[in-house]
């Protein structure tokens, strides 16, 4: 480890994140007011459920899945993995 | 010994299954894995594979709060008080998990941290920082345990149909938990969540789907509480006591305190490499709707069977009650154990992680030790006194310390501030700042939290109020008191160590 040198945080990392960030936002304001609702029922479920219990953590595991996916790759290739 | 109560039998039989199951767990891991040095107890050698890295987390953050307390916040407040469970765990703690968890597992590596105490000390460069930081984070999880305990004491009860009662029940589960924490310590810990963690996701989940079912299915149960309550499926919820303004004040300090806890912070030092790190968020926001989920789903289930109640323990208890009410004694056994399951996985890793922290923080440093078998045995003698501080407090039930129970999140959030600045190594923040601010977030959060009603504030969460208190006055504290920053090698090494 080079004790001076700053590693600042890297692409892949932050994309990532901003797109958590943006679902989170979707979870709350602004997404709130547009899904805030009965219906339309979507898959016998209705329309608010559907969003915060099915599409929303689905789409913020898959964006947290290709995160992970994303570095391990990276984490080999510096051979930092487990340092 | 008390008669077993007819249709009892098969739930006390998986019940004494269960227990040996975990005791058998927890001595395996004593016998075959070294205890010799802190590191080997408190992190389990920093050698935990994926699998049980990722169990013992699940199990460690589903606690008596999964089981007894959301599925009735759920049936009182609807969608609303699912979101705002959901913002806490997928949206907060998952977030820090992502920005953090790597580069405190890579921190730990490089400077020997365990617990979060060593990491503030070391940044900051005062032992004090470890000593009210850590101190603080140790006040707000005791009482949480206390409560744990209570929930045990009751599942007990409701599996053994009364044969136990609840005191009993308790404190015979407390002592099967002391025993393999302080024998085995994190090996122990980590493997019991293993086979706990499996538990509890199929006893809640089967537990809210046979429930649902005798509300007529998930189609026929919603059907019915559109017809009969659509407010229940909207936010503010029912009596608008959810709007927005609150739910988003709830999650941020309660979604960020869960990551700062003792227990959860020794977590992220336990995977053998980073990559097993990196695939914590993954599991917090994976497992979430699964298991909260059938939570909600009980909540609809509540509404469509017994609507209208209003008592806060019978809500809680609703979906207990539910299958008692309609069900074989053993089907409640059953999801009673997997109750238990949760319950002490959490417990075991609450004790184990705040008696690391004792020992660490206040033990290790006060009386330095250079033999690491003395290392241990402050820990096991810390694991020791914690369990027992639990337990008395939960057996004595002082109402002032289950009242601070209910706000060990945001009361864990006010360490987040000064967490953040050292782990992403600011310089500008200095130990006067990390001292003040949490010690302001803190007697702000209980000067709301224990003296109003709905722990609100002009409509906010109390625990908002104190991370608002708390970071305005570490950045005011910490520019008044520029000489006192942290060191410069030490802040170009934090920086370097990469995320």
């Amino acid at each position: 480890m080079n004790a001076r040198r700053v590693v600042r945080p890297g692409r892949r990392f932050l994309v990532h994140l901003a797109v958590h960030c943006v679902l989170v936002l979707l979870y709350f304001l602004p997404g709130g007011l547009v899904w805030n609702r009965v219906a339309p029922l979507v898959f016998h479920l209705p329309f608010g459920v559907f969003v915060t219990a099915v599409f929303l953590p689905a789409a913020i595991v898959a964006n947290m899945a290709l995160y992970v996916i994303g570095h391990w790759a990276e984490d080999k290739r510096a051979g930092s993995a487990t340092k | 010994m008390p008669a077993i109560p007819p249709g009892y039998g098969p739930s006390i039989v998986v019940l004494a299954v269960y227990f040996g199951g975990v005791m058998f767990v927890g001595l395996y891991a004593w016998r075959k894995f070294p205890q010799s040095d802190p590191e080997n107890y408190i992190l389990g050698g920093r050698a935990i594979g994926w699998l049980v890295a990722m169990f013992t987390l699940m199990a460690t953050q589903y606690s008596a709060l999964t089981v007894l307390g959301f599925p009735g916040t759920m049936y009182r407040d609807g969608l609303s008080g699912y979101v705002a469970i959901g913002g806490m765990y997928i949206g907060f703690a998952a977030l820090y998990w992502m920005a953090f968890a790597a580069r405190t597992w890579k921190l730990g590596r490089a400077f020997g941290h365990m617990t979060p105490g060593e990491t503030f000390s070391h940044f900051y460069g005062s032992a004090w920082v470890g000593y009210v930081l850590g101190g603080m984070l140790i006040l707000a999880v005791v009482p949480y345990i206390q409560v744990q305990i209570l929930g045990l004491g009751f599942l007990f009860q409701v599996a053994t149909g009364g044969m136990i009662d609840e005191p009993t029940g308790a404190v015979l589960v407390y002592f099967l938990i002391i025993v393999y924490v302080l024998l085995g310590g994190m090996r122990a810990v980590a493997l019991t969540d293993t086979l706990q963690g499996v538990l509890l996701v199929a006893g809640l989940v089967g537990g809210a789907l046979v429930v649902v079912n005798v509300a007529g299915g998930i189609p026929a149960a919603f059907s019915r509480v559109i017809a009969a309550r659509p407010e229940w499926l909207t936010i503010p919820g029912p009596g608008g006591r959810s709007p927005w303004p609150f739910i988003i004040s709830f999650a941020i300090p309660v979604g960020l305190g869960w990551t700062m806890h003792p227990h959860m912070w020794i977590r992220m030092h336990i995977p053998r490499t980073v990559n097993y790190i990196r695939l914590w968020p993954l599991v917090v926001v994976a497992s979430f709707p699964i298991v909260m989920g059938a939570a909600f789903l009980s909540g609809v289930a509540g509404q469509v069977l017994r609507p209208g109640v209003t008592d806060r323990q019978a809500t809680d208890s609703m979906m207990i009650s539910l299958i008692l009410d309609n069900f074989q004694p053993v089907v409640a056994g059953l999801v009673a154990a997997a109750g238990i399951a949760a319950m002490m996985s959490s417990v075991s890793s609450q004790i184990h992680g705040v008696g690391a922290s004792v020992s660490r923080d206040f033990l290790h440093k006060l009386f330095p030790e250079h033999d690491p078998r003395r290392g241990v045995l402050y820990t096991r003698l810390s694991v020791l006194v914690v369990g027992g501080i639990g337990l008395y407090l939960s057996l004595t039930q002082p109402g002032f310390l289950t009242k601070l129970g209910a706000f060990s999140a945001a009361w864990g959030a006010q360490a987040a501030p000064p967490a953040i600045a050292a782990l992403v190594g600011w310089r500008w923040a200095t130990k006067w700042g990390a001292i003040a601010g949490p010690l302001g977030g803190t007697a702000m959060l209980l000067a709301i939290g224990l003296t109003t009603q709905d722990h609100r504030l002009l409509g906010l969460y109390a625990g908002l109020w104190g991370l608002a208190v708390n970071l305005a006055l570490f950045a005011i504290v910490s520019a008044a008191t520029r000489p006192a920053r942290p060191d410069d090698s030490i802040v170009r090494a934090y920086r370097a160590i990469g995320w």
